[in-house]
């Protein structure tokens, strides 16, 4: 569903990354870690197409999604940026979902289903009439994911969906989204906390200063160069190498 | 509450209207008029208040060292307080969607009017943001005005930069006609 070969990035003849090379099937989910400054985010933003449509930045190599390469956004992908302030704007929870339905032609009674259903599944429906700024970090986090579940996207790019979350709240995201995993979509997903990325991820990308340094299943959590990257060791494959 | 829809801002356009041609001495009558149908809408005066008492003491100073006098200063602050608060009072009362429909009913580009219906209700994230930045930088022993302006330009900026994205990011397009 997603695939990438030998595919770089270059913003003011700076190189973002370098020859980024995999490929993750439909209803699958790609965890991606690194150092800091190593392009993930960037990576997401070339995934729907904000670079280089609304960003600048050149790319070069190949960036299929669906089996097709577009250079525009793409509808069919949706995102969640790492704060949820940048993207929270309306005055109550459910105009900030409904928002985006509305944009894509839902009208009457299938946009109030589809906002319910997107809030109900983060648990914010009984929230639906207040200030979406009186909430907290944790549940401004839920109603930017909501807003994005309620275009019902096939793939789902989340940027460090969990910094600044506490633990309870943190499960609760990784069980929404592993329903959406099991209905059938794919999740690509930036996160520092490998802990919780290992028991949720099909595959996991390595970054380092922008260059690919491993992909794979579990297992390149114990090559060097992913420890040499400075990404941690995710406590269970620790205790299992001993 | 309050009128929705074409009434609701006709009515807060007569109001400013009222506010600007009221003459300058009755300033303190139209405010308390002004206060008084604020809470009957039920909305924060307190809020309100915050949220005009910036351009309002802006003007009030401006005056002041335009030699205009004290109390004409004074006068001037609380006009521009009657003026803001219909606008604000609207804004507050009605939802980004109502305002977006009815200032689009009315012949505003849908550009101009998504615009004016995100715009207003950001001031009290920026009022916040001001107070936070304030603490933080008085934490590190500066009381300068521009310890706190730059950050906040900063923040103006960078956040209007990602809002954008993510309104683009959902569908939002200025060429699409309703």
């Amino acid at each position: 569903m997603i695939s990438l070969e030998k595919f770089s990035l270059k913003i003011k003849d700076r190189q973002i990354f370098r020859e980024i090379d995999f490929a993750i099937g439909k209803g699958e989910a790609l965890g991606i870690s690194g150092s800091m400054g190593s392009g993930k985010t960037s990576l997401l933003y070339c995934m729907k197409g904000i670079i280089p449509h609304l960003k600048r930045g050149k790319t070069s190599g190949k960036l299929q999604i669906n089996g097709t390469e577009k250079n525009k956004l793409r509808k069919e992908v949706g995102i969640v940026f790492q704060d949820p302030n940048d993207q929270i704007f309306s005055k109550t929870v459910y105009d900030e979902v409904r928002f985006g339905l509305k944009n894509h032609g839902f009208s009457g009674g299938v946009l109030e289903e589809k906002v319910e259903n997107a809030l109900n599944q983060v648990g914010l429906w009984n929230r639906k009439d207040d200030d979406p700024f009186e909430l907290s970090h944790g549940q401004r986090q839920k109603l930017a994911i909501a807003s994005v579940l309620a275009m019902e996207p096939e793939i789902i790019l989340l940027d460090e969906p969990t910094a600044s979350l506490d633990h309870r709240t943190t499960l609760e995201v990784y069980k929404t989204l592993g329903e959406l995993r099991e209905s059938g979509k794919t999740i690509v997903i930036v996160e520092h906390d490998t802990d919780s990325l290992v028991s949720f991820a099909d595959k996991f990308l390595i970054l380092d200063h922008g260059l690919q340094k491993a992909f794979g299943d579990e297992d390149v959590f114990s090559l060097s160069e992913v420890k040499e990257a400075g990404v941690k060791i995710p406590w269970g494959l620790k205790a299992k190498q001993g | 509450m309050g009128l929705k829809g074409k009434a609701g801002l006709a009515a807060a356009f007569i109001l400013l209207l009222a506010a600007i041609l009221t003459p300058l001495e009755y300033a303190p009558v139209v405010f308390i008029i002004f206060l008084i149908w604020g809470a009957y809408h039920r909305v924060s005066i307190l809020t309100a208040l915050v949220a005009t008492v910036f351009f309002s003491i802006t003007l009030g100073i401006s005056a002041l060292i335009l030699g205009f006098g004290i109390e004409h200063s004074i006068l001037t602050s609380l006009r521009a307080i009657t003026i803001l608060l219909p606008v604000y009072v609207y804004f507050s009362y009605s939802s980004m969607q109502d305002v977006m429909e009815t200032l689009e009913s009315v012949g505003v580009p849908k550009d101009f009017s998504f615009m004016f219906s995100i715009t207003i209700p950001y001031a009290h994230v920026l009022g916040r943001k001001v107070q936070f930045v304030n603490i933080a930088q008085q934490c590190r022993g500066s009381r300068s005005p521009w310890a706190v302006i730059m950050p906040l330009l900063n923040f103006v900026f960078e956040r209007a930069r990602m809002l954008a994205i993510s309104i683009e990011c959902r569908g939002w397009s200025a060429e699409e006609k309703s």
